[in-house]
């Protein structure tokens, strides 16, 4: 089989490669290992971010639709479970294997074809270009040659490894856990709740991230409840993923008031969130690099389906005009780190810059929940704003707070 | 890479006294195509390759189908077992899975059969410690159906093994052309001896013929193994019983003796009533049965088909004599054993192969004494075991509570409670002699058997040659692989594990016909696609001379290349 563009892997960034592609009258093939539609463990956010790429693909009402909850507010609650509240920007929570689905199913109606149940296992390279993919297909090993491949194969990528430009941070990887529930209490409406590494914790850790999190479902008929930690950390504190997550239901204040008549509607998945501070080489000559595969968000704080789509948008863009220029060099694709970077880095440099300032240490944790509860306005303060006011106001450091609203 | 010292590799000799080799080039494995097969790092003259691991993350809950793990129980987990280090012979499972993936049978299957003369005997009755300890079934979902891939190959391969080389002038004659004896004899030959193996029947294969009942292995399959091993020059002389005269002369003709003569005769059960007629023992009875002789209780009289039949044990044997006798014609076969649960000595899957077939396993229960009216047998008295323990040479102990007993009516009682070697070999002594299989140590499976008629080889070879034994299993460690090299299970695909075809229950207990098959071209395809490929092999550089052996006995194209070192400098 020989196609133009091959697209590997149909999550939210892959999609979007493969809807705007065919919609430039690009041979698109997206394919993907799932067979769809699929769950993905994720705290399920779809952010005002993506509202052009649903209104482009003709989603956006059915993505409200699907939403199980639009939460406007934010409570963080710091390691000496004390809390403040915040405002954001609403933004839309839908079960990923129903978003993703409708995201699939508006991108594909751009004309590009899709095959499931195919897992892409290696690149087939030549003379040092990528031109095409090697795959199973049906209990077969098959080729699919193809002048570009656009990898987007998430979080787990093979194909990124085969490329050497995988990342394994313990610092930045991030394992986490997601279950739903019904019976937990004490969630307000429309108030998504992160609860940062509690100073109880038996082997004694800090992560510069938030441990848990509760998120209201159906007007608080069920709840996503996650716990999210970095792969350094987690193995300080000796525990399997499931234990911690455990043992903050049953030995915090909050955990026990949340989770105390919870019942699980379904157990606790795991899964690995790559993240990185920049947007670092993501391509190979014939091939271009997208989302979770290439740790192209800030997986901490940070949703990774805007950075996924937004990569999604610039290979879409990038392409084709290398499909008619006919140049495979090293120096041709490097354009795409540029051209990816311009668009992300400065929301990675945000939050890079919001996770050293204060979330990695729990003293300016502390010092940001008590300030902001001084500040005119509580609880109405815009988080974002808030952080940008205390870093530049009571730091007196520098940050920049990013137009690309690819964080909460 | 780069930063590699040129120059120079020192070689020590045993004094201590050494020599340098200009080092030209360094051997680089490419781990993405190494299928692990471990040939290279077996013939590496300085011990310069060894196998890595790769981390199977196992963090997250509900991944596969196997509990989540810590880190630190996830990194201690890599390097504690894997198939290549499972089987005792030694073979590598992920290697010729690999080749069979690649479309390479027939290397594939020579890679089986240089370490194991007997593979397709293997892949049938073989219980594959290699998949108990295969990490896609450890850790994701059921292992890798290695025991069914040997058996494809076998099947889809026409071997013709090469002719053994000749090198050395000593003699070595084995006695006895079982499992154990057979291996020795390949492994010596193909170092480069002149092998002679005697055999006191009228054919080769020892327990195999006479103990393995054919619904477990098709005779054609052991025959045609012997005929290979034949073919590449292995000497069996059938109907040669060795007594202690013959024996003498062969001490004088040949340079080393190894005896691997067996375990052939069945322990007695000696409680009351053990000489009544319709009382015997597993060996005789499966000797009677695999030789399709009629069975009687005494000379004259005929084994009456229609009988109930009581079998005392729960090993292998008794589980083979369990079915064979159903076969026969037994109206109903009841085990009887002295463990329970997990100490039942035969396989949980060799016990559910029986169950399905109808027979019942009474456990935790032990034979007080044959019942009958002279002379005929009537049943078998039974008595509760109330606890078992067995020490660590295997001397058994348990209590019985004596107001719990029963009789379950037999016409036949079959003791499988173990066997021992014919007791003329106690007494063998003398320089060049050695032990191997069943008559070194007790109650062993074939591959056992075969592992230890491959380390008596290596023993004869290094004693005959005047050098210390190397083993190249014995210097097998795995070491962990880079993170980079992890493997996610997410990764690869779900699949399942195509069904071993079997014979139905109900149909199969009128034949001996084999009860197993075997994979299809579709089912093998599918198997070996869910290798994970978790090992593959590293090439220290500090240690090799960039000799090239291992490049040139690789069987997989595309792994190993010779990588230039400039003169005094960088590679």
């Amino acid at each position: 089989m020989k196609r133009q563009v091959v697209v590997v892997g149909a999550g939210p960034g892959g999609c979007t490669a493969a809807f705007y592609l065919a919609k430039a009258g690009i041979d698109v093939l997206l394919i993907d290992k799932e067979t769809w539609p699929r769950d993905k463990i994720c705290g399920d956010s779809y952010l005002p971010a993506l509202y052009p790429f649903f209104e482009d693909m003709g989603i956006m009402n059915e993505m409200k639709a699907a939403a199980a909850c639009n939460p406007k507010a934010l409570r963080i609650i710091d390691p000496d479970e004390e809390y403040a509240d915040f405002d954001v920007e609403p933004w839309l929570i839908a079960p990923r294997r129903i978003g993703d689905d409708i995201i699939r199913r508006g991108a594909l109606t751009s004309g590009a074809d899709f095959m499931e149940n195919f897992q892409a296992e290696e690149l087939i390279i030549r003379r040092g270009v990528v031109r095409g993919i090697k795959g199973i297909y049906n209990n077969r090993e098959i080729e699919v040659e193809a002048d570009a491949v656009v990898i987007a194969d998430g979080s787990h990528s093979a194909l990124a490894r085969q490329l050497g430009i995988y990342k394994e941070d313990p610092e930045y990887i991030l394992y986490a856990g997601r279950a739903y529930y019904d019976g937990v209490e004490g969630m307000e409406e429309g108030k998504f709740e992160e609860f940062y590494t509690p100073s109880t914790l038996p082997k004694p850790t800090y992560s510069p991230i938030c441990l848990t999190w509760v998120a209201p479902l159906y007007q608080g008929k069920y709840a996503s409840v996650g716990i999210t930690i970095a792969e350094k950390y987690l193995r300080e504190t000796g525990m399997t993923l499931e234990g911690l997550f455990q043992w903050w239901c049953e030995n915090t204040k909050f955990g026990r008031e949340r989770m105390h008549n919870a019942r699980p509607v379904e157990k606790l998945k795991g899964w690995r969130l790559p993240g990185s501070r920049k947007i670092e080489k993501n391509y190979a000559p014939g091939a271009v690099v997208i989302g979770d595969a290439v740790s192209s968000a800030e997986a901490a704080f940070e949703y990774g389906i805007p950075s996924s789509m937004i990569g999604g948008r610039v290979a879409a863009s990038f392409l084709p005009e290398v499909l008619s220029s006919g140049d495979f060099s090293e120096k041709k694709f490097s354009e795409f780190q540029t051209l990816v970077g311009k668009e992300l880095n400065p929301g990675l440099e945000y939050n890079a810059n919001f996770r050293d300032n204060i979330l990695a240490n729990k003293k300016t944790m502390k010092q940001f929940q008590l300030w902001a509860k001084t500040q005119p306005g509580y609880p109405h303060l815009i988080y974002d704003q808030s952080v940008v006011k205390f870093i530049t106001e009571v730091l007196h450091k520098e940050i920049v707070l990013s137009d690309k609203k690819i964080t909460q | 890479m780069g930063g590699i010292k040129m120059g120079s590799v020192k070689i020590l000799s045993g004094e201590g006294k050494g020599f340098t080799v200009e080092k030209t080039a360094v051997a680089h494995i490419n781990p993405r195509n190494c299928v692990n097969c471990g040939t290279c790092r077996e013939l590496c003259p300085m011990e310069a390759i060894s196998e890595s691991q790769r981390v199977i993350c196992r963090i997250c809950p509900e991944c596969t189908e196997q509990d989540a793990m810590t880190f630190d129980e996830m990194y201690e987990f890599t390097t504690k077992a894997a198939c290549t280090t499972g089987c005792p012979l030694g073979i590598s499972p992920q290697g010729y899975i690999n080749l069979t993936r690649a479309g390479k049978l027939e290397e594939a299957y020579k890679l089986v059969w240089d370490k194991n003369p007997l593979p397709s005997v293997c892949a049938r009755i073989c219980h594959h410690p290699c998949e108990q300890v295969c990490k896609r079934g450890v850790l994701v979902d059921e292992p890798i159906a290695i025991r069914s891939i040997k058996r494809y190959l076998g099947e889809k391969t026409t071997f013709r093994a090469e002719k053994y080389p000749r090198l050395y002038e000593e003699r070595i004659a084995v006695i006895g052309a079982g499992p154990a004896g057979l291996t020795a004899g390949h492994y010596l030959s193909r170092a480069g001896y002149e092998v002679t193996v005697f055999e006191s029947a009228t054919e080769a294969g020892g327990m195999l013929k006479r103990g393995i009942p054919e619904f477990r292995l098709d005779r054609s399959v052991v025959d045609e193994e012997v005929t290979n091993l034949e073919n590449a020059g292995l000497a069996i002389r059938l109907n040669e019983r060795i007594n202690k005269h013959s024996l003498e002369k062969i001490q004088k003709e040949y340079d080393a003796v190894i005896v691997a003569a067996g375990a052939p005769n069945s322990k007695e059960l000696k409680i009351e009533g053990w000489r009544l007629s319709g009382v015997m023992t597993a060996m005789d009875f499966m000797e009677q049965v695999n030789h399709r002789q009629e069975i009687r209780r005494h000379p004259g009289q005929i084994f009456n088909l229609g009988g109930e039949v009581v079998v005392i044990g729960g090993g292998s044997v008794a589980i083979d004599t369990a079915r064979a006798a159903l076969r026969m014609g037994a109206t109903k076969v009841t085990a009887v054993c002295l463990e329970c649960d997990e100490e039942i000595p035969c396989h949980p899957w060799e016990l559910k192969e029986a169950e399905d077939e109808g027979i019942t396993l009474i456990q935790s229960h032990s034979p007080t004494r044959f019942v009958g009216t002279y002379p005929k047998l009537e049943g078998v008295e039974v008595c509760k075991v109330t606890s078992f323990s067995k020490d660590g040479k295997g001397k058994i102990s348990c209590e019985l509570d004596e107001n719990d007993t029963m009789t379950i009516k037999a016409d036949w009682a079959i003791v499988a409670i173990g066997q021992a070697p014919d007791t003329m070999w106690s007494s063998l002594k003398g320089d060049r002699v050695y032990f191997a299989g069943d008559i070194s140590k007790s109650a062993c499976s074939v591959i056992d058997a075969m592992a230890s008629g491959r380390k008596v080889a290596l023993n004869v070879d290094a004693d005959l040659r005047g050098r210390t034994l190397k083993d190249p299993m014995d210097t097998h460690e795995l070491h962990s692989a880079p993170l980079s090299e992890k493997i996610y299970p997410y990764n690869r695909r779900k699949s399942i594990r195509p069904e071993i075809p079997m014979l139905a229950a109900e149909s199969r207990i009128h034949s001996f016909d084999e009860v197993e098959g075997g994979f299809d071209d579709e089912a093998a395809q599918m198997e070996v696609l869910r290798c994970l490929r978790c090992g593959y092999q590293v090439v220290d550089e500090e240690r090799c001379i960039g000799c090239g052996i291992c490049q040139r006995e690789c069987p997989e194209g595309d792994v190993i290349t010779m990588e230039p070192v400039a003169k005094g400098g960088e590679k």
